[in-house]
């Protein structure tokens, strides 16, 4: 009964201080809220850089490519979650796939087909048929390979394959134009989904189901390459490639490091600056709370001199203050968070040129480190409950 | 090597002579930096006495109650209160004497101007242990601001501030009650209602150090002491209206029952 009649007090008393000056409580909240503003933004900002860069990056294509040798394709597996899910490669790196795609090369003869499966081109060009298990205009396959397509259309029933731009002109094919490949005594069909430009040598190649590439050329299973989008860090990426290199011990494990590098270069200029911003919109923060809290210390200091000589201890004097400054701390940080819900969303459209997806994290963060700042920040009121009383009544203090 | 006596003889004249006496003062000394505020002020107090302690200003007479009030510290000497040798308390106990021994009236009334007049005097309760608001509202009553509760400090007169200053430094039922000026700041019909109650609580044997710079206040306590540049220059339980006595081997005249000593104790026959 007792404890809860003094809870009550200490809960009034708390009341009483934060609107005994509604003007300098505005002020306060702006300020805190402000700095929480700004600090939850760039905070969202940092943590979505890491995102929308990797994303940026892997648009450019894979990081890790997994080339067979020459007298040793690569059998055991036909794409990197087959080795996933054979356990393989760690769980913790494997979540870093972005995404990856298995190619088994060939070589060919591609010629026209009519409706009724003739051969209307009458000769047939030697072509390099690249058999591939996953889409090969994602972000997956190599920077070189960067396609641009449009207008993807396949039948249900029909096997699909993309012509490089100059092989399409070389046989005069368009887009849902039947083809018809042969290696050896073996034959396939398909009808031309897209044309699409790779600005490399892949625009003489013909991109086909890595089932059929492999029924061409005979060879079940065979994988020549697998194109691995990987995003994390270079230690990841290490990581991640030496458990590759375990997978695959007669292939060729080669991450194209450049990539990594500079991704993480450009992580760390945008972190620190960011975390530097933050820190500094922080400091600021703390710097202005602490100008009102000593206006407020200035005005308060009778009071506390009072409540010592009436038996009140630093401490019990100290717990209203804090309360205080942690509750305006904690309600600052809120609108704070909320503002910088917004603002994220605003410079991440600026920087980026798209809104910065919340991140829920942030915000908790945010709001704490308001409250650490509006800790720091009644320095006044802390250093003001430790002085006699009789110094404060002399005006010593 | 000589000693002070611990027990000054007025002290002996105080209306319970048997009782121990509720504060002693022995040597007390307070320096600030060059400056002595207070050089070896002695004497006792009884308990239930009014002690009008009076002096030109910087004579020594805040610091006094400030030291006993455990608001400050002697640099040298010895304040015992109800056996209790504050001087040699730490922070944490002095924090516990002034909540449950001490009840201070300021002639400025320190309220929290944030707080009602009953919230002023649950705070008091706060610190000392818990709060009872139909106690607190007692007190308030009984001072005669029944009707003022809810008020805040900024709307209330001097006077009944400094009524609930009192029901403040009353609620926790201090044994001391020290009081710098307390009516310094009011009007005269308000210092008749402070004084009142101050009579009041003298009557029903709380135990009072007033320090005044009004004789007609002064009239009131039981006892006087000056203090003048931090000696003790006077002492005595004879009125304004009487010719101080010297008493005579520390005993009061039978005549008055009054007597005066001079310089810290010394009884001049």
């Amino acid at each position: 009964m007792s404890a809860k009649q003094n809870s009550f007090m200490f809960r009034r008393l708390v009341r009483r201080l934060l609107f005994a000056n509604r003007g300098r409580l505005f002020v306060i909240l702006l300020a805190l809220s402000s700095g929480a503003a700004v600090s939850a933004a760039l905070l969202n900002l940092q943590v979505d850089a890491k995102r929308r860069l990797t994303s940026e990056f892997r648009t450019f294509g894979a990081n890790i490519l997994v080339v067979s040798r020459e007298q040793n394709p690569i059998r055991s597996f036909q794409s990197p979650r087959e080795i996933i899910d054979s356990k393989l490669l760690p769980a913790v790196v494997t979540s870093n796939i972005a995404s990856s795609v298995s190619f088994s090369y060939a070589v060919g003869q591609v010629s026209r087909e009519n409706q009724e499966g003739s051969d209307i081109s009458r000769t047939s060009i030697p072509v390099v048929i690249a058999g591939i298990n996953g889409d090969p205009l994602t972000r997956a396959i190599p920077l070189n390979l960067k396609a641009q397509v449009s207008n993807l259309k396949l039948g249900p029933y029909e096997t699909w394959c993309i012509l490089g731009v100059r092989l399409a002109d070389r046989i005069q094919a368009a887009t849902e134009t039947p083809l018809v490949i042969r290696l050896g005594d073996r034959k396939s069909a398909c009808r031309v989904s897209t044309i699409a430009e790779f600005g490399g040598a892949e625009d003489d190649q013909l991109f086909m189901p890595i089932s059929e590439a492999q029924f061409l050329s005979g060879d079940q299973g065979k994988i020549s390459l697998i194109a691995i989008g990987f995003s994390g860090t270079p230690g990841q990426m290490n990581s991640f490639v030496a458990a590759l290199q375990r997978a695959f011990p007669d292939a060729e494990v080669r991450p194209l490091r450049e990539f990594t590098e500079a991704q993480s270069k450009i992580y760390s200029r945008i972190s620190g600056l960011l975390t530097a911003a933050t820190a500094i919109i922080l400091v600021l923060t703390a710097l202005c709370v602490m100008a009102a809290m000593t206006n407020i210390a200035a005005e308060r200091k009778q009071d506390v001199g009072m409540m010592k000589a009436i038996g009140g201890s630093a401490r019990s004097i100290l717990n209203l203050f804090l309360t205080e400054a942690v509750l305006l701390g904690f309600v600052g940080g809120l609108i704070g968070a909320v503002a910088g819900m917004a603002l994220s969303i605003a410079l991440g459209k600026a920087v980026f040129g798209v809104a910065a997806a919340p991140r829920l994290i942030v915000y908790p963060i945010s709001v704490g480190l308001t409250v650490i700042v509006a800790i720091l920040g009644a320095f006044p009121l802390r250093r003001l409950a430790n002085v006699r009383p009789a110094t404060i009544f002399r005006g010593e203090a | 090597m000589t000693t002070q006596p611990l027990v000054n003889p007025v002290a002996s004249l105080a209306p319970a002579p048997q009782a121990p006496p509720e504060v002693v003062l022995e040597n007390l000394v307070k320096e600030y930096g060059s400056l002595r505020a207070l050089n070896g002020v002695s004497f006792n107090i009884q308990p239930g006495e009014w002690i009008a302690l009076m002096g030109p200003s910087g004579s020594g007479k805040t610091t006094l109650i400030n030291i006993l009030g455990g608001l400050d510290t002697a640099t040298s000497g010895r304040a015992v209160v109800n056996a209790q040798e504050i001087t040699r308390l730490n922070e944490s106990e002095l924090v516990r004497y002034r909540a449950e021994k001490i009840g201070f009236v300021f002639q400025q009334f320190h309220l929290v101007p944030y707080l009602t007049a009953l919230e002023n005097v649950m705070l008091a309760q706060y610190f000392h242990s818990v709060t009872d608001e139909s106690q607190a509202v007692e007190a308030l009553k009984r001072v005669g601001l029944a009707d003022r509760l809810e008020h805040l400090p900024a709307n209330l007169s001097g006077g009944e501030q400094q009524r609930v200053a009192i029901a403040r430094a009353l609620i926790n039922q201090p044994k001391l009650i020290l009081a710098d000026e307390p009516t310094g700041n009011l009007d005269e019909a308000n210092e008749e209602i402070v004084i009142n109650i101050f009579r009041e609580l003298h009557k029903s044997g709380h135990t009072i150090l007033m320090v005044t710079h009004d004789v007609d206040i002064a009239r009131n306590a039981s006892r006087r002491i000056e203090l003048t540049h931090g000696h003790l220059t006077l002492d005595t339980t004879c009125n304004f209206l009487e010719a101080p006595k010297l008493c005579p081997h520390g005993k009061p005249f039978p005549s008055s029952g009054c007597c005066t000593t001079l310089d810290s104790g010394i009884c001049k026959p």
